[in-house]
């Protein structure tokens, strides 16, 4: 059953479950800033041109918070809270994700690794992935079970 | 460069406020004529004496014939505003600006929203920026994030921020208990808000300010007319405000701390009245306490805390009802809710009120010796935000 991402162009989803997904990003080619998601023109220098590339998979917990209003509102109504975290990626950018995890899981400062997850089955019988951050000591510790 | 500033040269003369909640039973004309009428009446002019108005809503109505229409104005400009959260001060400090140029004698601003009708949240409308894969992030949740990151930076334990926090929130609702125009009017302490269901990260719902209707109205003249109408007018002293260019969602060095935005409205604001020292030339202070963690970082965007120790101010009572210098003496966003387009001018209400010794005595705090008071609004998230600073005070140079 194949992969596909909820939507297109924010990272990618490896044919192989096993490898790590990369954020789509762009670095620009004046100045050589990283951002996420994919930028045209430069917002550092203004230069028109960035060049697409791959971030991550890894980053750091800069700030975050546990959300208590169900993910995705209804469309995974299972979910009743969820953690959102601002990750610092080894390229610079700070980025706005889902992280994988309790309300007791997290701290400042701990590296996350980059990760899907079925969010739900399409009517062609895809999963639908969505990407989220967990800690990386935990990396491989959810695998087969149920997650917050 | 920030503004050269008005100052003193535009004189609030009346002001009006509704009670803000929820009021299933009129609709935005209703609040818009109610708020018109008390501030008419306190000015003691009539609405065909009101040369131009401007009116504030985010969402209620489009163009002035949402206020022209109610109000039965004949061949009267009326400019409709929107500013995201700072829309009612927006409005404000439009119609100072109209009467400070000399184009009309007699200004109102109206600011006028009707949350509740549109649903529970009511400011969904407003774009948050998203990743494509972070839709339902809400308010309480971006504004969360400042606490953990706050507590790190200063060294603080998350568990006593928390309680800081909370205290802020159980300051608020005791001072909104003795306003018969707020929406909350209970007093609630800092283990009873610690134990109400969580929202996100550190906060509960009672560290998340209410949603009300609401509506209120001021009437500004050139300074030197002021006396023609009352002898206890408010004068201008600063109109400042900075549109964000969002370049925090964008840059790590944005630490999620504190609000830029909010900083330079305050630079601005003070540069434009002469304060040096807000702390101790202000009477009071009105702040946009949306969430706790925002009148926290506040207090330090805005001069009154050095950074890092507004906690520690917040825990000594510096910002209570006798404190050092009072913040939100009428109960803030938290007991008011926050009715977009009117919040600004509720603000100002309660400035109104006690700058000229007219709050209720259960909440009336002593301004004979400073005299000027502060306005705040922000609209936006952490990294992207809009803000305005006004400062009103008695006397005039
Ligand atoms: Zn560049």
């Amino acid at each position: 059953m194949a992969r596909v991402a909820i939507e297109e162009g924010y990272f990618t989803v490896p044919d192989d479950p096993a490898e790590a997904p990369r954020l789509l990003g762009s670095r620009c080619g004046a100045c050589g800033e990283h951002f996420f998601p994919r930028r045209q023109v430069c917002a550092r220098c203004l230069h028109d041109g960035c060049d697409d590339v791959e971030l991550g998979p890894t980053g750091r917990l800069w700030t975050w918070t546990y959300v208590h209003v169900p993910l995705f509102a209804k469309k995974n109504a299972k979910v009743s809270a969820y953690g959102v975290g601002q990750v610092d990626l080894p390229e610079g950018p700070r980025v706005q994700a889902l992280l994988v995890g309790g309300p007791d899981d997290f701290e400042i400062g701990m590296e996350m690794v980059l990760d899907l997850e079925t969010l739900r089955t399409d009517d062609d019988g895809n999963d639908v992935v969505i990407m989220r951050f967990s800690p990386h000591r935990a990396a491989g510790a959810h695998e087969g079970g149920e997650r917050p | 460069m920030g503004s050269h500033g008005i100052k003193d040269r535009v004189a609030i003369i009346g002001m009006g406020c509704t009670p803000f909640r929820e009021h299933w039973d009129r609709s935005t004309d209703d609040l818009a004529i109610d708020a018109v009428a008390e501030a008419t009446a306190s000015a003691g002019v009539s609405v065909p004496d009101i040369d131009a108005w401007w009116l504030g809503t985010a969402q209620s109505g489009m163009s002035g014939i949402t206020l022209a229409a109610p109000l039965k104005l004949e061949g009267k400009p009326v400019t409709r505003v929107e500013n995201y959260c700072a829309t009612g001060s927006e409005a404000l400090r439009q119609a100072c600006y109209a009467v400070a140029s000399g184009a009309y004698d007699v200004a109102a601003a109206v600011g006028v929203e009707k949350v509740k009708d549109s649903g529970y949240q009511g400011l969904n409308a407003f774009p948050i920026p998203n990743d494509g894969t972070n839709r339902t992030l809400t308010a309480a949740a971006m504004f969360s994030l400042v606490a953990p990151a706050y507590a790190e930076k200063y060294g603080v334990d998350p568990t006593e921020l928390r309680r800081t926090l909370a205290r802020i929130a159980s300051k608020n609702h005791a001072n909104g208990a003795h306003n018969p125009r707020a929406q909350f009017r209970r007093e609630m302490d800092v283990d009873a808000i610690c134990r109400m269901p969580e929202v996100a990260g550190m906060l509960s719902v009672f560290d998340c300010a209410g949603v009300a209707d609401g509506g209120a109205a001021a009437i500004v003249v050139r300074a030197e007319d002021a006396h023609r109408y009352t002898d206890s007018p408010l004068y201008v002293k600063a109109l400042s405000f900075v549109a964000g260019n969002g370049s925090g969602l964008l840059d790590p060095d944005y630490d999620y701390t504190h609000f830029p935005e909010c900083e330079w409205a305050a630079r601005d604001a003070y540069a434009q009245a002469g304060i040096t020292d807000p702390r101790r030339e202000l009477a009071m202070a009105e702040v946009h306490d949306c969430f706790t963690p925002t009148e926290l970082v506040l207090m330090e965007d805005l001069g009154f805390s050095e950074r890092g120790h507004a906690w520690e101010d917040c825990e000594a009572g510096v910002f209570d009802l006798h404190g050092d210098l009072p913040v939100n003496t009428d109960g803030g966003l938290k007991s008011f809710g926050h009715p977009v387009g009117a919040s600004g001018l509720r603000m100002l209400f309660e400035c109104w009120l006690q700058l000229r010794g007219e709050a209720p005595e259960d909440r009336r705090i002593d301004t004979a010796a400073r005299g000027l008071a502060l306005t705040h609004n922000l609209g936006g998230y952490p990294g992207e935000m809009v803000s305005f600073v006004g400062i009103w005070g008695t006397g005039r140079e």
